[in-house]
Formats: structure tokens, C-alpha cells, sequence
């Protein structure tokens, strides 16, 4: 009885350093893998990597700024076309008439039972904003200078709203290039997007300008997959 | 004797877990965790019974599977319902881990010192 303990336990103890040592060695692989997971360290991660971009940004335009010079150096003949190839791909800033619209969480104080998300500005608010003022004869438009092109998105992440892959914080000021008086006046219709923001009580107020500034697109290249293809050949009228 | 010979075995394992090649998913690391103390759990109680001289093979066989189980099970229902239920383990074995060494403690003491 004494002796025949040993044994078994033995095995058992032979287990246990076993998997202490097999866990330890892959706990701290998979601390190099992934440094830590935790919430203030992952905020540290998201920071430095914003940081980055716009360090990253920043080389951008510089970059480009020296392929402009090289370019205007060499070709001169294809100055005017580029230009305005640029003004469509949102690669120069633009100025010209137009508005400005500043749209801001609702400042009442919320009445007992009533969702709170009702009270703030969606990106589905800014999306039909837009999208009014495009329709409205908008020639360019930016939501705070986010310069919109073709690729553009603005969506919901999280708690805040993603415009060019850029994070954006009300107040959300959009401006519009473009005839001011019709834009305002498609804003405005009745039973239209302004009516809506302010049942819910967003605040939004419009201000027209003779000059509306609007910077140019800050990202990098937007095409990956897609390729010039060789243009359809023109239909033959009959 | 008993425990030197435990506490060879416990080198042993230390030593293949050292050169063996394999690592632990992320994903099973925690039952891992839990089937480690369960484990040792189940070693210290059987150094204790050993030297209170009423060791049984079959205790200690089914009380290592069933408790290494049952931690497992509890961490995996626990993950199921979104609850740490884990911790309940955790805590228990913690528990039973310190008493069991306490009492190895004395017997071992009792053995050499007589005061």
C-alpha cells in the first residue's frame, strides 16, 4: 500500500509539468504574435497606426506635389486637360459658390423613454444630405473636407462616422460647390430631408457663400482591380 | 521518498515539455489552463492520501478524469452561456490545492521534526 502511490502520482506529476511547460511556451508565443489584447493597449495600437497614416498622408502629398513639378517641367501641352482631370478626380482643391451646412446633435434634452439614438447625427443623415445636395446641381462636395470622389464612402463605425476612411467628428460641416439657390431649395422642400432632421431635432443650419473652399482628396490611388479597358466600339445607329 | 520521487516526475514533464515541439491553440489555452490545475490538483491530493497511507488507485484514476472533465465542461459551458463559469473551478481547485498542501506540509514536517 505504501509503495504502489508513487506510481500514478508520479505520471500524474509527469502530466502536469508536462502541460505547464507546453501552456507557458505558447502563452508567450502568442504574446509576441499579438502583444496584448487589452482595451487601452489596443486604443495605444489604433492611435500610432492613425498616427502613421498621417505621417503617411502627409509623404503623400509631398510626393505628389514633386510628381506635379516633374510633370509641369515636361508637359505642358496636356496642362489644361489634366487640370481639369484633376478637378473630377478630386486632385486639386476647388473654390466657388456655394454651401455650407453645419449639422449637429440634437441639443434637447431627451424626454423620458425616448432613444437617445433619435438624437444623433447617423451617417445615413449625412448620406441623404449629400445626396440632396448632389441632386441639387452639387458639383463638388466634401463633409469636413473630406473631399468626396467616386470611391467615397461615408459610413457608421462604432460610435463614429468613417468619410474617405477617415474618422469624422460633429459638427459635421459639409460643403457644397454649386448653384446655391437650388441647392438650398432642394434641401428645403417640403416633406424633405431637412423636415426629417428636424422632427428628430438635428440641428442644422445652412449658410450660403460666395466662396466655398474645398480641399482635394487626401487618399492615395483608389484603383487596384480595375483597368482602362479598351472602349466599346460605338454603336451604329440604324 | 514519495515526494522526491513526485517531484522527479514533475522535472520530467517540465524537461519534455521543454523539447517537445508542439504548442497550444489560443483557442484551447484556456481548458488547458484548467485541465493544468485540476491536474495538479489531483497530484497533490494523491501525495497526501500516499502519505496518510490510505492511497486508492481507482479514487485517484476516476478523480483525475472526472475532475480534469468537469473543469473542462464548466470552462466550455461557461463559454457557451457567455459567463465565466471557469472561475468556479478555478477557485475550488485554488481552495483544495492549499489545504492539500498544507497537509502534505504537516505530514512531511510530522516525518523529521517531532517537537
Amino acid at each position: 500500500m505504501e509503495k504502489n502511490w508513487q506510481l500514478p502520482v508520479s505520471i500524474v506529476s509527469i502530466i502536469v509539468g508536462f502541460l505547464v511547460t507546453t501552456q507557458i511556451k505558447s502563452q508567450s508565443e502568442q504574446r509576441e504574435l499579438l502583444p496584448s489584447r487589452r482595451l487601452e493597449d489596443l486604443v495605444v495600437m489604433l492611435k500610432t497606426s492613425e498616427q502613421r497614416n498621417q505621417d503617411l498622408l502627409k509623404e503623400l502629398s509631398t510626393l505628389r506635389a514633386q510628381v506635379k513639378e516633374l510633370e509641369s517641367g515636361k508637359i505642358r501641352l496636356a496642362k489644361k486637360q489634366e487640370a481639369s482631370l484633376d478637378l473630377a478626380a478630386g486632385l486639386s482643391p476647388v473654390v466657388g459658390q456655394g454651401l455650407e451646412v453645419v449639422v449637429q446633435d440634437s441639443a434637447k434634452p431627451l424626454a423620458k423613454g425616448e432613444d437617445p439614438n433619435t438624437a444623433i447625427v447617423h451617417n445615413d443623415d449625412l448620406l441623404r444630405l449629400v445626396n440632396e445636395l448632389k441632386a441639387g446641381g452639387a458639383e463638388v462636395v466634401a463633409v469636413n473636407d473630406q473631399r468626396l470622389i467616386d470611391t467615397s464612402e461615408i459610413t457608421c463605425a462604432g460610435t463614429t462616422i468613417l468619410v474617405n476612411k477617415t474618422r469624422i467628428a460633429p459638427p459635421f460641416v459639409i460643403k457644397a460647390i454649386g448653384d446655391a439657390q437650388t441647392m438650398e431649395a432642394a434641401l428645403n422642400m417640403r416633406g424633405g430631408i431637412l423636415e426629417y432632421l428636424q422632427f428628430y431635432g438635428i440641428q442644422v443650419s445652412i449658410s450660403r457663400k460666395s466662396e466655398v473652399l474645398i480641399p482635394m482628396y487626401s487618399g492615395g490611388s483608389q484603383y487596384k482591380y480595375a483597368k482602362p479597358a479598351a472602349p466599346a466600339a460605338p454603336q451604329e445607329s440604324k | 521518498m514519495g515526494v522526491v520521487v513526485t517531484l522527479g516526475g514533475l522535472a520530467v514533464g517540465i524537461l519534455l515539455g521543454i523539447f517537445m515541439p508542439w504548442s497550444i491553440p489560443q483557442a484551447l489555452s484556456k481548458y488547458f489552463a484548467i485541465a493544468i490545475v485540476a491536474a495538479l490538483d489531483t497530484g497533490l491530493g494523491g501525495i497526501r492520501s500516499g502519505l496518510e497511507g490510505r492511497f486508492g488507485l481507482a479514487v485517484f484514476i476516476s478523480g483525475f478524469t472526472a475532475n480534469t472533465l468537469l473543469a473542462a465542461g464548466l470552462t466550455y459551458l461557461g463559454d457557451m452561456l457567455g459567463g465565466d463559469l471557469y472561475l468556479a473551478a478555478i477557485v475550488v481547485f485554488g481552495v483544495r490545492i492549499f489545504e492539500n498542501l498544507a497537509k502534505i506540509r504537516r505530514l512531511v514536517l510530522g516525518r523529521f521534526w517531532s517537537f
